[in-house]
């Protein structure tokens, strides 16, 4: 049954490619519709990969300001969703490194994570036996690395193919099966003891 | 990949696998039950594949309505700064350094004709340099065209709403299957728009520019107001009156109203009718709201096919008589058309854009 939510510009998926063309044909229309139809989907994404509200709205402000800004520049794409998500994954990847260039602080990062890891294994062994597997989940997925939750984010969340997946990522299908592996993998390893468990009681 | 050789992993990132945990049906069922019998060891690693595909929950990050259009208006801000940003021409650095140092050791090894050379040189260097300038400078700089009335035109199509802000500030909101035309930027005496269907407008105040819309034969002229202008094709053009002063004309009759009031203007007759108005009905679209309160079948039809964007076939004509009632908010069409059914007693079909429609 199609779903015909009356949601704002619903149709514009598939009439993306025309708002493209218009964009690119300098009419701030398009770049309007293009805002309309991604805006929400696009900071889900973001702040799938890092959740920080104000700094994923800054970049969306960006990215959109940047397609106005080179819009005669713009090459043709037959996928707009893939092009705007790789863009807006981009600009996160490099702000964040940037800022950890900025106050170089890479060991004191990584050191925090480590400590938080180990708490949170810590936290998780306590809680082992009354924390459900969602909450499980959930804090596993929060402690995955970047490009990992990234990619769960794609393939389980936006429901994408692994072809589109490896071009916003800018891997190859396969390396991004296994990134995706690896994540699973982890989020596997969280829940194992209690799955056991279950399994033996 | 060969399902036999398939880890908890390769379970959990199969789609089909996951579609089945999250929504079986018959076929899906079949397939997945086969496979399980076939290979009875698989059963235990799928178990666990199915404990993270159901578990796994992204967490909930929304951009509200009202963030986003905070965000656009930035944006559009941040458009309006590059937009006003002088072209910038290309500047040819010219290193007299460099220059001078050249034609000192160029003339150091031509000494006996230094003159000659240096007049040959500098000939020459001046033609280099209007080729070069010339091709750069034609690439580099716009035709300026005298200032003209560029239009802009906003257009929603059927089961789409847009809202917009307009330069001087003003915010519309432009219901489905509706347009609106303007001059670019307005003029300085005034903020003239068209409207064809439905809008509504919170005009900024701009008391040297008045705003006025023109629907049909009909302009309204607000000042600093909120207001709804409802004008379909073949329909009656309703204005009402949410906030503030309004004046309504109609040909060459002018209609001042107040607060909470309404005017209603026959398409046929050109008649106008003065009357109140009931906020909550007439501002349901801009809330996403869908408020049916006796209204004839045909019209419902109307309203609804231009909420969804669908058309509606209907194999027999409804009872003239009969009214509809209903308020639907934020609802998918089924929902809608399950609430109606039984009302008005029909039975439907939805097929892609296309309704179908039969009256018991």
């Amino acid at each position: 049954m199609p779903n015909l939510k009356p949601k704002f510009l619903l149709d514009c998926a598939q009439e993306s490619g025309t708002f493209w063309n218009q964009l690119k044909n300098g009419e701030k229309d398009g770049l309007e519709k293009l805002y309309i139809t991604y805006s929400s989907e696009l900071f889900r994404y973001g702040m799938a990969i890092k959740p920080n509200r104000s700094f994923i709205k800054d970049c969306v402000q960006e990215l959109f300001v940047d397609l106005w800004k080179y819009r005669q520049t713009l090459r043709h794409t037959d996928n707009v969703k893939v092009y705007l998500f790789k863009s807006l994954s981009n600009k996160i990847l490099r702000e964040v490194s940037r800022d950890k260039q900025i106050y170089k602080n890479e060991e004191i990062s990584d050191f925090e994570s480590v400590f938080l890891e180990e708490s949170a294994e810590e936290k998780m062994i306590n809680l082992q036996r009354n924390e459900s597997l969602q909450e499980k989940l959930e804090l596993a997925l929060e402690n995955l690395p970047l490009r990992q939750r990234e990619v769960i984010q794609l393939v389980f969340f936006e429901k994408m193919h692994y072809e589109e997946v490896s071009k916003i990522l800018g891997i190859t299908i396969d390396s991004s099966y296994t990134l995706a592996w690896k994540a699973v993998n982890s989020l596997k390893k969280s829940i194992l003891i209690l799955v056991l468990l279950a399994s033996i009681f | 990949m060969d399902i036999s050789k398939y880890s908890v992993e390769d379970f959990v990132l199969d789609r089909e696998f996951r579609i089945w945990i999250l929504s079986p049906d018959k076929n899906s069922n079949i397939h997945w039950e086969s496979v399980l019998v076939e290979k009875p060891e698989l059963a235990k690693k799928a178990l666990i594949a199915r404990d993270i595909v159901l578990n796994l929950k992204s967490r909930d990050f929304d951009l509200s309505i009202s963030e986003g259009l905070i965000l656009w208006d930035s944006i559009e801000n941040e458009l309006g700064k590059i937009d006003s940003e002088p072209v910038e021409c290309e500047i040819i650095p010219i290193n007299s350094g460099s220059v001078l140092k050249k034609s000192e050791f160029q003339s150091m090894r031509f000494n006996w004709f230094s003159q000659w050379f240096r007049v040959a040189g500098i000939l020459i260097l001046a033609f280099a340099f209007s080729v070069v300038f010339n091709l750069i400078y034609k690439e580099e700089i716009p035709v300026k065209l005298p200032p003209v009335l560029v239009f802009q035109e906003h257009k929603t199509p059927p089961g789409v709403k847009s809202t917009m802000t307009l330069q001087d500030g003003s915010k519309v909101m432009l219901n489905s299957g509706s347009s609106i035309r303007y001059v670019k930027n307005f003029e300085t005496d005034q903020r003239i728009l068209f409207l064809e269907g439905e809008a509504y407008f919170e005009v900024a105040k701009d008391s040297l520019r008045p705003f006025s819309v023109i629907t049909g034969s009909t302009k309204t002229t607000a000042l600093g107001t909120a207001f709804n202008i409802s004008s379909y094709k073949n329909e009656d053009t309703n204005v009402s009156l949410v906030e503030g002063k309004v004046a309504v004309e109609v040909e060459e009759n002018r209609v001042d109203l107040e607060k909470g009031e309404a005017l209603k203007i026959n398409r046929e007759t050109g008649g106008i009718k003065k009357g109140q108005f009931d906020t909550e009905l007439v501002l349901a679209w801009t809330k996403k709201k869908i408020i049916f309160q006796q209204v004839k079948m045909m019209e419902a039809i109307r309203v609804l096919e231009n909420w969804y964007g669908v058309k509606f076939i209907l194999k027999n004509k409804p009872k003239p008589d009969l009214l509809i009632f209903g308020v639907y908010e934020d609802e998918i069409l089924e929902n809608v058309l399950n609430g109606l059914s039984y009302t008005a007693r029909f039975d439907y079909k939805i097929d892609q854009d296309e309704v179908e429609i039969t009256f018991k």
